[in-house]
């Protein structure tokens, strides 16, 4: 296990070096050099390079021990596998509790690499610096505006923690989070694992105050049961969502029992997430959704969900859903049946989905919206029907036809967007009560007015109905289960 | 890794049975008159198994004999194994449990894991249906109870064809001494419950196959 003071100098440090940064502009060196100054990060930054350079407006060093002793506490090194052993020895003597490597030529390569790895190892423990990586593409950490990755892009700040075994798998989850805007507190290409495991970062993210739900990533997993103890921990304190690659269908091969074969990496990597009290999700998407929904949701106090939609169809699909899941579709009480007949026109569903037909007027949505959260049955409202104005907002924008008098008509469409977008943010603060939007515009019409008030207010929009409901069950479960640790 | 060895389903009833699960009533028997006293005592209808080591498949080769409801079934069982058998072996007379429903738990060892407990729905087409739960060990009896939930067919442990439903603290007790069997005998290498029986709502462990290391 690795001390989590360390992991403070990884993601929160006061000075970063990067050893081996390039002048060219196509090489990790240089890439890693220019996110960390391009980030806003606000310490002292270092940059070694064989030859004294100007470089992104700084003065490089030819030798580690050319900086001054305990002004940094962090390198980002980018140097050859062979060459980083003596870099280490260097760092330690002025002051550096924390590295990562971004080179290759590890574990990944053959025995000799092992070889490499487990001097890695030794020199961790002997130098008291924690080694994240090697074999990484890097980490961001945004209370402290570092991007220390050798790729793109940089995410908003937010509360998702993420340790990834893939670098890419990360970049998913931060072009999702720049896409709805919300945001990362800590992403890391966890790189070979040599020294500090993902079971070592959860544990890290969970005691984290900047982080507020946990995602990792995981293939193989070496040492199961510390793992284990780490989400097990971990989800005590936070929501943590696993998402699992590479597992076998197999079962051990010759077993004499049934058991035995039935025993497949798959069933028992899901038995463990399920003990452990974690999520498991299919893909970064499906992962990305249920954590933006943690990160920006209040937690339910019940089942009871609403529906209210201005379509019939994606409120029959929606409801649907629900009653698949563990939430509930709650019948309307009658004293909220008869505040609903006020305010709509005599056609309107009378029961959940509640389907307003066609019938809102200019300020029917946000007084649907308050009067569904301030009812003591409601526990939760999913809200369908999002971005049709701005849809026609669009088209008319587009128009040949467009003058004066359809320019109207496109503001006005334009702010009941804005207005709705108000009154569901509004609406889940006052009430503190979630609030859920699902509509396919989110990845189909970026631009449209509904989905950028979204984006600027920090509210997901869900891919369908169905994936809102699967996200407001996670929080639902997660809900209860906090309540099971808290009453134990 | 060490060698390992399976204990006969007597052998392994008796050992999980010392750990608290309810199994059948059953008793070894070499000749027909031992075979008809036996089963004065355990009340027919009976079953009647080979027994010993080179028999750990007895299913497959046709030997075992369920629902014997007179002396002269019985008789005519053990006649038929020792025709087809040659050699003398040892049978199993059990009790006979009638239940529809076959459940099975068990415990493997796992690289990355160490212990995991198994329990799902079990009888001879426990691998095609596959709908089994699997978590660590030790475990919880609350983390128990989530693997009947995690259940694919969890209805299939709710009242069933005229018999109530299961007991869950009793399947979670028989679920729990399984468990304890692996986690105290550091020579268990793996344990197979199949089926358990649900007779009276009640869990009974009806075969079992126990092995150790050497």
């Amino acid at each position: 296990m690795i001390e989590n003071q360390n992991l403070e100098s990884l993601f929160d440090p006061k000075g970063v070096v990067v050893v081996g940064a390039s002048t060219h502009p196509g090489k990790f060196g240089f890439v890693a050099l220019h996110n960390i100054m391009n980030s806003g990060f606000s310490g002292p930054i270092y940059a070694t390079n064989r030859e004294k350079v100007s470089l992104l407006g700084i003065e490089t060093v030819q030798h580690i021990h050319d900086i001054p002793p305990q002004t940094v506490d962090f390198a980002m090194i980018c140097i050859p596998s062979e060459f980083v052993a003596d870099a280490l020895g260097e760092l330690s003597k002025i002051g550096v509790k924390a590295a990562f490597i971004a080179s290759g030529g590890y574990g990944e390569t053959g025995a000799e690499g092992i070889q490499a790895e487990i001097e890695l190892s030794r020199l961790s423990k002997e130098l008291d610096i924690a080694i994240a990586g090697p074999n990484g593409q890097g980490f961001v950490s945004t209370p402290s505006d570092l991007c220390s990755q050798i790729v793109a892009p940089y995410p908003p700040k937010g509360g998702i923690a993420i340790a990834s075994q893939s670098g890419n798998l990360l970049s998913s989850f931060m072009n999702l989070a720049r896409q709805y805007n919300i945001g990362i507190s800590r992403g890391i290409s966890t790189g070979n694992q040599t020294c500090i495991k993902t079971s070592d970062y959860i544990r890290y993210f969970a005691q984290d105050a900047e982080t507020t739900v946990i995602v990792s990533y995981v293939e193989g997993v070496p040492d199961g049961r510390d793992f284990f103890d780490a989400v097990k921990d971990a989800t005590k304190l936070k929501p943590v969502i696993l998402i699992r690659g590479g597992s076998s269908p197999e079962g051990a091969k010759a077993a004499v029992s049934h058991t035995g074969s039935l025993a497949t990496d798959d069933r028992i990597f899901n038995g463990m997430a399920k003990q452990a009290g974690a999520f498991l999700a299919k893909d970064p998407q499906n992962a990305y959704e249920w954590a933006a929904t943690f990160a920006s949701q209040p937690a339910p106090r019940g089942k009871n969900t609403v529906i209210l939609t201005t379509a019939g169809g994606w409120g029959v699909l929606t409801a649907d859903a629900v009653s698949k899941s563990d939430l509930h579709l709650v019948d309307l009480p009658d004293d909220l049946l008869v505040e609903i007949d006020a305010i709509l026109p005599p056609r309107w569903s009378r029961s959940n989905p509640i389907d307003l037909a066609g019938g809102e007027t200019r300020e029917t949505i946000p007084e649907m919206v308050d009067l569904i959260l301030s009812h003591e049955t409601v526990d939760a409202l999913i809200f369908l029907g999002l971005g049709i104005q701005g849809n026609i907002a669009r088209l008319y924008r587009e128009s040949r036809y467009l003058n004066e008098g359809i320019g109207r008509i496109v503001n006005f469409h334009t702010a009941q967007e804005k207005k709705y977008v108000s009154a569901l943010v509004e609406g889940a603060n006052n009430w503190n009560k979630p609030v859920l939007v699902a509509s396919e515009l989110g990845n189909a019409d970026p631009h449209n007015p509904a989905i950028e008030e979204l984006k600027k207010e920090k509210m997901f929009c869900h891919y369908s109905g169905a994936s809102a409901v699967s996200a407001l069950a996670k929080l639902e479960a997660y809900a209860r289960f906090k309540e099971t640790i808290t009453t134990s | 890794m060490s060698g390992k060895h399976a204990l006969t389903e007597y052998e392994s009833k008796r050992l999980l049975s010392d750990y608290g699960l309810k199994t059948t009533r059953d008793a070894i028997v070499h000749t027909a008159e031992e075979a008809l006293e036996q089963a004065d005592v355990l009340g027919y209808p009976v079953a009647l198994k080979l027994s010993g080591q080179e028999f750990l498949h007895k299913t497959e080769l046709g030997g075992v004999k369920l629902n014997l409801e007179s002396e002269t079934s019985l008789r005519d069982a053990v006649e038929d194994f020792k025709q087809r058998f040659e050699e003398p072996t040892p049978l199993l007379i059990s009790e006979h449990v009638k239940s529809t429903r076959e459940l099975i738990a068990g415990v493997t060892r796992n690289d990355e894991y160490g212990l995991t407990l198994a329990f799902g729905i079990g009888g001879i087409f426990a691998e095609v249906i596959g709908d089994v739960v699997f978590r660590l060990l030790p475990i919880s009896e609350a983390e128990i109870k989530s693997m009947f939930e995690d259940l694919i067919y969890k209805e299939f442990l709710g009242p069933f064809r005229g018999e109530p439903e299961t007991d869950l603290n009793a399947l979670s007790d028989a679920l729990m001494a399984v468990g304890k069997c692996a986690l105290e005998r550091d020579d268990v290498a793996s344990i197979d419950v199949n089926p358990i029986l649900i007779s009276g709502g009640l869990p009974i462990a009806v075969d079992a196959l126990v092995e150790l290391y050497d």
